[in-house]
């Protein structure tokens, strides 16, 4: 999961945080609100790749975080409003996903 | 799967599905098989090309919705002269040794799954006694006495596999799925396809795949009598067809680890490899019916 807050002021920054949020779409992470993407991964090994493939693009001022949380628990998220997104509920982590 | 979506495209990475409006979007380094049905759907090159390069085998079913073509990477691998050389090299003597090999998990394999449907002590003992007379490269044939001994227990004497009826339906759309799975494999390993281990006819393009899937036919049988037959009895229904294309994401039972289907494949294509590289015949990952029987019973 990554959390991000990237100033755009200047036209350079407007740069970095398309570059960055381009990087996570690359990726695999999908949207589930502004600024919070998600991406299932196969198992923890596999965290460092992403991780690092993404620190090369990471913008030096504003603020981005990562947190790593099992599938279940990012499952069990209560909605005090809104819904999920069909995409989610269509692909999510499923190991087969029929459309 | 998918099913009379719209369109397909390329989009960062990712493959995109437009349907109804809606879009969704895969990560293709996520996607291992893609199976195409309906009419209407478009894609493009550029998808194509991607798809490619990321080994992902596409299955494209005809009107009938049967699978009737594959599409898939070619020349991917990193050292694909290396494999190719070795695969040319490799001696006769290994060569039907292997195949030896393959048919007796074959043959094992079909046995468990009579076994597992209670069939005949006295069929079954037919079968043991094929599988104990098995000559080098199977040079008698026992495999072909096995089928028939094999099939028309599971399904009446006067069952063939020609007849145009559910069950072989059934099989013929589940060994497709593993076939193209299979070929998605080889090709990505940096093996030629057209190189069997027996299968050597000069029309097919798939003889090394269809060499190695035979060991995994009788977990699909076993498969089809547990889970498609009981469940959906007149029609290869949709739902059926995406349960035989689940087949691949089954929990299998594999040196002490709970795994799955495509892993074992995996696994067992990269053994393979090893056999021909070091030439010793015990590396041959051993696939049995019990590895995906137990874990589907509990």
């Amino acid at each position: 999961m990554c959390f991000f807050d990237l100033p755009m002021e200047t036209k350079q920054e407007q740069k970095y945080y398309r570059v960055f949020r381009k990087k996570l779409i690359e990726l695999g992470f999908v949207m589930v609100q502004e600024s919070v993407y998600v991406r299932t991964l196969p198992n923890r090994s596999q965290l460092t790749k992403y991780e690092e493939q993404l620190k090369r693009v990471t913008p030096y001022n504003g603020l981005v975080e990562l947190m790593y949380v099992t599938e279940k628990q990012f499952n069990d998220r209560r909605f005090l409003t809104g819904e999920k997104a069909p995409q989610e509920v269509a692909v999510g982590n499923h190991k087969m996903v029929i459309i | 799967m998918i099913k009379d979506g719209d369109y397909l495209r390329l989009k960062l990475d990712n493959l995109e599905i437009e349907k109804g409006g809606q879009k969704f979007s895969i990560p293709l380094s996520d996607i291992a098989t893609i199976t195409l049905e309906g009419n209407i759907l478009t894609l493009t090159t550029k998808l194509l090309a991607k798809l490619a390069q990321h080994n992902i085998a596409v299955i494209v079913c005809d009107n009938k919705y049967v699978p009737c073509g594959i599409f898939m990477g070619f020349g991917q691998y990193h050292r694909t002269a290396k494999r190719n050389l070795e695969q040319v090299a490799w001696s006769e003597k290994l060569r039907n040794e292997v195949w030896t090999e393959i048919i007796r998990q074959k043959l094992s394999n079909q046995r468990a799954v009579l076994i597992a449907h209670d069939a005949d002590v006295e069929r079954i003992d037919k079968l043991q006694e094929l599988i104990e007379h098995i000559q080098l490269a199977d040079a008698t044939n026992r495999e072909g006495h096995a089928a028939k001994v094999y099939f028309n227990s599971l399904y009446g004497m006067k069952f063939t596999r020609e007849q145009d009826c559910l069950e072989n339906g059934a099989m013929n759309y589940g060994y497709t799925i593993i076939r193209a799975y299979m070929a998605r494999l080889v090709t990505s390993l940096g093996l030629i396809p057209t190189l069997g281990v027996f299968h050597r006819n000069e029309f097919n393009s798939f003889n090394l795949v269809d060499d190695l899937m035979e060991p995994f036919r009788p977990l699909m049988d076993w498969y089809i009598l547990e889970k498609i037959l009981p469940n959906y009895p007149k029609y290869l229904t949709w739902e059926a067809r995406c349960k035989l294309i689940d087949f691949l994401n089954q929990p299998y039972f594999y040196r002490g680890k709970k795994t799955t289907i495509d892993l074992v494949m995996l696994d067992y294509v990269n053994s393979f490899i090893k056999v021909m590289k070091n030439e010793n015949l015990s590396e041959l990952t051993e696939i049995t019916l019990g590895g995906i029987a137990r874990c589907m019973r509990n």
